[in-house]
Order: C-alpha cells, then sequence, then structure tokens
C-alpha cells in the first residue's frame, strides 16, 4: 500500500507513546512504520481517529503485533498518509487503551529499564565507603525539604520514577561558571545549575572556587564548613573532608573555606597543577563537577579554566556586562591551548523584560554572539532569587511550590545536558589532556 | 485519541473562554515571557496583536478540528482540517514560529492552559485541565516533529558553511580553537557599543 510520507524521526528524540499520542488526534488513515537500528523494518501500525486500525510485523498481527513493536527497541519511524481502504476492519482497539495495556504488561514484567540501571551505577557509587560516610553525614545535617516530583519515565508510560530522566554525557566533565564581572550571578547559576542537573539524575559536585565562599553563604551555610577547598590546594586538609553531603542525594559541595582563612598569598599563587589534580579527582567521582570561579577572567579563575574541561560564560543583561564582556574571550585565551576548556554556552542573566536597556543586551547578544552559542534558556531579574537567599535554601528548593523562575534551571540544565552530549567526544579529548584520566 | 466526554468537556470550557479571548491572548504571551524571557526581543518589534489574533484562530481550529461525533471515526477528512497536520506543516514552514525554538514548544502548551484556567477560575476544573494539558502536548510534540523534520531536509546555514572554512575572513576573526567556529563576544566597528 503506497502513500505520501508525512514525517520521519529518530526516537531518541521523540518517545514511541508521544508519536502515537500524536497520530491518535488525527483523523487521517496512516500508517506508522517502525524500524529497527540497522534501518530494517520492525513492523508498522495503522491509525485512523485515535484508533488502532491494525499492527503488523513480520510474524504477527493484531494486538500481540502492537504490544511487540511496543516493546521492540525500535530506532526510528516514518508515518505514510495513506489511502483509505474501502473496507476498514474493526479496529484492535483505541491508541489510549493500547498503551495503557501495553504500560500494565511492563510493569507486569522484568523491570530492568536503563533508568533502572542508571540507578544501580549510581547506588554503587554511594556504596562505596567514602561515599556511604558522606551520605549519612548528609542525611544526619539535612533541612528537609519538598522532594523532587515524581514524574512518568515518557518511554514506559506507567512507569513511575523520582526525578527526571537520566541522561548523562559520555564521561564526567569539569565545568567552570565564569564570567568577567563581579555580580553576574554566577553563584545562582552554578548553585541552581547544579541541582538542575541532579534533578535530571546525574551526580554533581559543587566546587565554591570563589574565596568569597558565596555558594555558602547562599545556603545560609558558612559556619558549617571545618575543611575548604583552598586548604585541599594548599596540602593542609583532604578531599573526604572537604566534601560535604547535602540534602539532595545527589549534590555534594565543596566549600570555600573551612573553619581558618587560609594565607592571603592562595589567591595570589599559581595552583594550577593543584586545581588540575583536585578537579581530576572530583571528575572520577562525579558525572559532573561544577565550579563557580571568582569574578574575572584571570588569577584563581584563570587557574580554574586550565583544570576544566568546559566552561559556560554568565552575562548579566546589563550594559556595563556587555561591555566587559569581551574579556571572557580574551581570559579564555590567556589560558594554555591544551589545556582550555570547551565553551559550552553563554547564559544570560537577571534580563529585565520590562527595561529595554536589558533587551537591548539580549538583542545584541544574539546578533553578535555565534549561532547556538547563547543558551535559550535566560534567566530573568526576580525577588524569587532574593526570597530564597533570605530563606537560606537555593530558589529551586525555596518551598513546596518554587517560584515559576526555578523552572529555567530544569530547561537550562536540558540544554547543559544536550551540549555536554553532543560534545561528548571533545569531553573526552579534553579530560585526556587535561585531567589526564 | 479523546472520547466524546472530553470533547465535550474541551468545546464547553473553549465556548465559556471565548467572551474573554483578549485576555486569554494577554495572559498566553505574558506567560511564555514569564517563562522564557529571551522572547521579548521577539515581540518588542513584531506585531503582538497580529499574533494574539494567530493564537486565537488556532485554538479555535483545534478545538472545532477534534469535535467528532464517534460513530464518524472512519469519515474521510482533508488534512487542512486535521489539528495534527496542520501543526506539522506550521513547525516546518516555520509560519507563526519563528524565533521560538523547538525546545521552548512545551512552553506554548504551559502559557495556554495557564492562561485558559487564569481566565476560568473554578470552571476550568481537574477534569478541563487533563483534557487540555493533553491536547496541548501532543501538540506541542506534532510541533516539535515537524521542525525537527523541515531542519533534517534544511539547507546549510551560512554559519555551517563558515565552519568549514568556506570564508577565510570570519577564520582570521576567530582566533584559537577552544570551539569551532565560535567567537569571542567582541565588539566590531559596526555595533553600537564601541570603546574606540
Amino acid at each position: 500500500m503506497a502513500g505520501i510520507p508525512v514525517m520521519e524521526g529518530n526516537l531518541a528524540e521523540f518517545a514511541l507513546a508521544d508519536v502515537l499520542g500524536v497520530l491518535g488526534l488525527s483523523r487521517q488513515y496512516t500508517r506508522l512504520e517502525l524500524f529497527f537500528r540497522d534501518h530494517e523494518p520492525a513492523g508498522s501500525i495503522f491509525l485512523k481517529s485515535g484508533k488502532v486500525v491494525q499492527a503488523v510485523t513480520g510474524t504477527t498481527m493484531g494486538r500481540e503485533a502492537f504490544m511487540e513493536l511496543i516493546q521492540a527497541p525500535v530506532a526510528s519511524f516514518r508515518v505514510m498518509r495513506v489511502e483509505m481502504p474501502a473496507l476498514i476492519p474493526e479496529p484492535i482497539d483505541t491508541v489510549t487503551s493500547l498503551l495503557m495495556e501495553a504500560a500494565e504488561r511492563e510493569d507486569d514484567g522484568p523491570q530492568t529499564t536503563r533508568m533502572d540501571s542508571h540507578e544501580e551505577a549510581a547506588f554503587e557509587l554511594r556504596v562505596h565507603p567514602v561515599f556511604r560516610a558522606l551520605t549519612e553525614d548528609a542525611h544526619d545535617r539535612a533541612t528537609p525539604v519538598a522532594p523532587f516530583p515524581a514524574v512518568t519515565n515518557p518511554q514506559s508510560p506507567g512507569t513511575v520514577k523520582s526525578g527526571m530522566r537520566p541522561i548523562a554525557p559520555s564521561s564526567a566533565c569539569v565545568l567552570a561558571i565564569a564570567s568577567p564581572k563581579g555580580g553576574a550571578g554566577k553563584t545562582t547559576v552554578a548553585l541552581n545549575l547544579a541541582l538542575g542537573l541532579t534533578r535530571r539524575g546525574l551526580d554533581v559536585i559543587l566546587v565554591d572556587g570563589d574565596i568569597n565562599g558565596d555558594v555558602m553563604s547562599a545556603v545560609d551555610a558558612r559556619a558549617v564548613a571545618d575543611v575548604g577547598v583552598f586548604d585541599v590546594l594548599l596540602g593542609k586538609g583532604r578531599i573526604e573532608d572537604a566534601l560535604r553531603g547535602t540534602a539532595v542525594p545527589n549534590l555534594r559541595i565543596i566549600p570555600s573555606l573551612g573553619a581558618v582563612f587560609p594565607s592571603a598569598a592562595v589567591t595570589v599563587d599559581d595552583h594550577t597543577e593543584a586545581w588540575r589534580e583536585l578537579l581530576g579527582n572530583l571528575g572520577r567521582r562525579a558525572q559532573v563537577v561544577v565550579v563557580d570561579t571568582p569574578a574575572g577572567m584571570f588569577g584563581t579563575t584563570h587557574q580554574i579554566l586550565g583544570a576544566s574541561t568546559h566552561v559556560i560564560g554568565v552575562l548579566q543583561a546589563e550594559v556595563i556586562a556587555q561591555r566587559s564582556f569581551t574579556m571572557f574571550s580574551r581570559g579564555l585565551e590567556a589560558v594554555d591551548q591544551s589545556a582550555r576548556p570547551v565553551v559550552l554556552g553563554i547564559a544570560l542573566n537577571m534580563l529585565q523584560p520590562g527595561s529595554a536597556e536589558s533587551v537591548d543586551v539580549l538583542a545584541r547578544a544574539c546578533a553578535d554572539l555565534p549561532e547556538r552559542i547563547l543558551f535559550d534558556t535566560a534567566i530573568p531579574r526576580s525577588s524569587a532569587f532574593l526570597h530564597a537567599a533570605a530563606e537560606g535554601v537555593p530558589v529551586m528548593l525555596d518551598g513546596a511550590e518554587p517560584a515559576a523562575v526555578s523552572f529555567l534551571f530544569d530547561t537550562l540544565a536540558a540544554e547543559v545536558l544536550d551540549r555536554l552530549r553532543s560534545t561528548a567526544t571533545d569531553i573526552g579529548v579534553a579530560r585526556e589532556a587535561v585531567l589526564g584520566s | 485519541m479523546l472520547n466524546d466526554d472530553e470533547k465535550a468537556v474541551l468545546k464547553q470550557s473553549w465556548a465559556d473562554a471565548r467572551p474573554a479571548s483578549a485576555a486569554v491572548a494577554d495572559l498566553f504571551f505574558e506567560r511564555l515571557l514569564a517563562l522564557r524571557p529571551t522572547y521579548a526581543a521577539l515581540f518588542l518589534s513584531a506585531n503582538l496583536q497580529a499574533r494574539k489574533i494567530q493564537l486565537l484562530h488556532a485554538v479555535d481550529f483545534v478545538v472545532r478540528s477534534l469535535d467528532w461525533p464517534e460513530p464518524q471515526w472512519m469519515d474521510a477528512v482533508s488534512t487542512n482540517d486535521d489539528a495534527v497536520f496542520a501543526a506539522f506543516s506550521v513547525a516546518e514552514d516555520g509560519y507563526g514560529l519563528s524565533g521560538i525554538s523547538p525546545e521552548s514548544f512545551p512552553l506554548l502548551g504551559e502559557a495556554l492552559v495557564w492562561a485558559l484556567e487564569t481566565v476560568l477560575g473554578p470552571r476550568f476544573d481537574s477534569a478541563s485541565r487533563a483534557v487540555w494539558t493533553r491536547v496541548a502536548g501532543a501538540l506541542v510534540t506534532a510541533l516539535r516533529l515537524g521542525a525537527a523534520r523541515a531542519e533534517a531536509f534544511a539547507p546549510p546555514t551560512r554559519r555551517q558553511l563558515d565552519m568549514h572554512g568556506e570564508d577565510p575572513a570570519d577564520t582570521e576573526r576567530f582566533p584559537g580553537s577552544y570551539f569551532d567556529g565560535v567567537a569571542p563576544f567582541s565588539l566590531g566597528p559596526s555595533r553600537r557599543i564601541v570603546s574606540s
């Protein structure tokens, strides 16, 4: 039966259930053709007006063929609009009913899914003696927060899991958050992006590389830290003692400062090698290490950049920040080319939609920056950040119903992950060159 | 995909909201900009009123196209009257969506449901929310499918050509190799904010 090709796509990008949901709303007579990874056909599903009229595989037809196709490791699809036969057979069932039945069958069957595998791996990490001690410590000190909402795994309707679908980059990466200008919101971005990444199922370590210690200020916990990252750099403390668990199971923090303020020389001397060793070590303990850097692109930031695999620039949506942003690229150029991090993107922060000047910075960034380097997600200036700071929690965890702006860190985390995956080769190269692992 | 009860809920809630359709459109864009402030630039100079009208026509079309009695499921229907195929076309052509990235399409659904809920108040009950969320979700996926297809078949952009070294001027302007073809945020002579 010939037909007119209407749509095609990759099932890594679109869940099969979602494609069926779309076609189920259509009144056209369509044939959904499914293919395995090697482009061999897996079978077809015929739909009309929300009903599955027929399903066929190489060996079966009807309801069982539909169930077989739903479970099959299909990789791509094509939608054909086909001529309606003179006599349409009695439909198998509605799309909705069949998808529900498929979900029930999956619930009754073996439960090993990609997500389960990931969670098993994460569990293995957590039961490592070092991590177990940290986790227990975290639970002892944890401030109760609202649990992350459970969501339905789009790949498996009806299978409810905690958190979002984990999509990990191929190997750990060290992601510096940098800006030439102070007050651009690096700490806010670093903290909430780290949380956003954990919400997507990743193990994250957030390192406060700014001697001001603003990460701990943001969560109102400065007094908690005994050992800081600068103690570790100076050989006066161990990583294990600096790592702090948090109320979020997959998030650990290394504060900037411990109980004793380090020598002022720590910000002057070159600790690039110590940063490489430290961040390399952390990169083997988590899937993503997020490093909040001090303002400016030189000094400590320069050293951290030389030890990072990736960097995100934070551009404040105001004119002075825009004018000084040329220093972002100059700062990167000053890093030895062999150790220079990949620029993952630039996040616009503190956008004020009501201000023509602020919006103008956005418009100019869109026009002047290379295509796709600016993240789609821009963070607005919002009183929600002030409220969260007053409460001593990240905005994403401020109350049972966090402000709408917190949603944006989920979308930013999704963009970051997409870009990390697309630069996976670069990550491997950068890791090898920079971290020696 | 929708049963008769769900179609009735969809139709009734839209009928209730239509007298306040201007408010629905205002709230839709307000919510969209709250969720994605970067789009403020899109709507500052664009004809926002035209976009609002376009939105209301689109919603009206979707509700009408999904309103058919169950016994007529076998009837042949023109693709011009099919909401899903219309969404495919809109996304493939980019009509009315220029500047909105496919990653942000879910925000359109979110903004619409929020606008309806705000306008209708208690009349927008859980059944209304469920059916609108389902319809919006499916149409957002249809838009994403259309956009993905358009991208797959799009000719290479100038930027992509530049990255293959076909524009020596750009290569000179982008020193360093920390990312392919990605320039620093340098301020050239043609830009307004220039330190001379």
